[in-house]
């Protein structure tokens, strides 16, 4: 009995300082230590933006994640404002317009959302960017680089020396198109050239929509050559609102959404220790797919 | 003998119990009680690496902490294993007497009081104690450290004196080795004649 109740004893203690354990690492990952009256939400975006996760790399560049991160973020009352820290090269475009799309409509509903730019905040990155209120971004932050990619490798003289003969049965005569084991017609380059032409027409409507007033649009189309900008010289330009780093961001979306003193942050779109560790034991994904002709901001 | 009594006597009678785990090698729960030792420890230490931190701006790298703890774990198993076999060879060079598995359950039901020290220190950080902050973590490896003599001791039934040789052998052996490497630097020199 007397054995029984000692080892009870211990194994309270320890359940009791786990308990503790876990809830300072999910306190901490989730960066909520600065006590405030309001809430501000931390939207991060990092690496290159997509529709997958895999094992290794953090998800926080997961389009997905990002949309359920900002509608959270909506609906809960305490959160006041919105700070998206994007650190992103870009990515696919598909994901940039939802999770874009996603900010629109946190907007609408009256949240003022700060971008902070990371190192980089590029392309698809800052197609997102265009979807907030203000955007912060370092002196030394690369920008810009608005355009559309599209690529696509032949492999044809490969496989005919490795001795692989692709035979292709379709429907259509372009749906193939882009395949690794021919050369693209001259029709099919036409197509795809318009396909990417549209998209950087959407691009520069985005970044006309966000920037009303901001920069110009034959300025704009003068820049929005793929070319990538540091954040001073996209101050300058007109591309972002202000310089500054991540405390900065918060500052402003404090002061945008008139919250006095200051205020709680709460990364938002973090996992807590046990999902990412229950999410690496069972997705052991470790290199991420991708489709082989890809459109990319 | 029940599991529970197994951890009551490492840590209050130790010798009966050391004897009682060499002899009948419960491999199954050493094993299980040394992994649960080191999961508890690695969950703990991350609290306390990030108590320090006074704030956040983004999300922590957590995948590769685990990644880490977990590497950590797979680590410390082999190491488990590997000292008992190399702590038996020993013995049966020096002394004569071997008994691996019985010395790996002992060395696994050793890491026990293991369990105490980081959640001592990571509660003197919330009650602000610094001298537990030092003392309880340390008191708790001295106390694996006696535990791991005894376990030489019981398990390959040597005296206390030949047990602390045997423990301290492999840290004889690597000062002997720098002891080697500096003199042999040393007289690299080119001292000047006089």
């Amino acid at each position: 009995m007397h054995k029984k109740l000692v080892v009870f004893l211990l194994l309270a203690f320890l359940l009791l300082m786990a308990g503790l354990s876990i809830r300072a690492v999910n306190r901490l990952d989730h960066g909520s230590t600065r006590e405030g009256t309001a809430t501000i939400a931390v939207v991060q975006i990092n690496g290159p933006i997509g529709g997958v996760s895999s094992w290794l790399e953090d998800s926080s560049s997961t389009a997905g994640d990002i949309m359920e991160a900002i509608r959270k973020a909506g609906k809960r009352e305490d959160i006041k404002a919105v700070v998206v820290r994007i650190d992103s090269p870009g990515g696919s475009a598909g994901a940039s317009q939802e999770i874009a799309m996603e900010l629109d409509r946190l907007r609408e509903k009256g949240k003022p959302i700060v971008t902070s730019m990371g190192d980089v905040c590029a392309s698809g990155g800052y197609w997102i960017a265009c979807s907030t209120d203000h955007i912060v971004a370092n002196g030394a932050s690369m920008t810009g680089s608005i355009g559309v990619i599209m690529q696509l490798s032949n492999l044809e003289g490969l496989y005919g020396k490795l001795g692989i003969r692709n035979q292709t049965i379709k429907s259509g005569e372009h749906k193939d198109m882009g395949s690794s084991a021919r050369e693209l017609s001259a029709e099919e380059e036409k197509i795809l050239q318009a396909l990417v032409d549209d998209s950087y027409q959407q691009f520069l409507e985005q970044v006309q929509k966000g920037r009303q007033e901001k920069i110009a649009a034959d300025k704009l189309l003068e820049i929005a050559d793929g070319r990538i900008f540091t954040g001073k010289q996209a101050l300058e330009l007109g591309l972002v609102d202000s310089l500054g780093n991540y405390y900065d961001a918060v500052q402003q979306a404090e002061k945008m959404a008139g919250i006095k003193g200051e205020s709680k942050l709460e990364v938002i779109n973090a996992f807590s220790w046990w999902d990412r560790f229950k999410l690496g034991m069972l997705n052991p994904n470790i290199f991420q797919q991708g489709g082989f002709a890809e459109l990319k901001y | 003998m029940t599991l529970t009594e197994m951890v009551y006597g490492i840590l209050f009678q130790p010798v009966s119990t050391l004897q009682y785990l060499s002899r009948e090698k419960p491999l199954s729960r050493a094993m299980l009680v040394f992994v649960s030792v080191l999961l508890f420890n690695t969950l703990v230490n991350q609290a306390i690496s990030m108590a320090n931190i006074e704030e956040l701006p983004f999300s922590l790298p957590v995948n590769l902490l685990w990644l880490f703890g977990l590497m950590g774990i797979i680590f410390s198993i082999l190491l488990l294993f590997l000292t008992a076999g190399f702590f038996s060879l020993l013995s049966e060079v020096f002394f004569g007497r071997a008994n691996a598995s019985g010395l790996l359950v002992c060395l696994g039901f050793a890491s026990v009081p293991g369990i105490l020290g980081p959640p001592l220190q990571y509660a003197a950080i919330l009650i602000k104690l610094p001298a537990g902050v030092v003392l309880f973590p340390l008191i708790s490896i001295v106390w694996v450290m006696i535990l791991q003599v005894m376990a030489l001791r019981e398990s390959l039934e040597l005296d206390t004196g030949k047990a602390i040789l045997l423990y301290i052998f492999p840290l004889l052996l690597v000062i002997l080795f720098l002891a080697i490497i500096t003199a042999s630097f040393i007289s690299s020199f080119p001292f000047a004649e006089l």
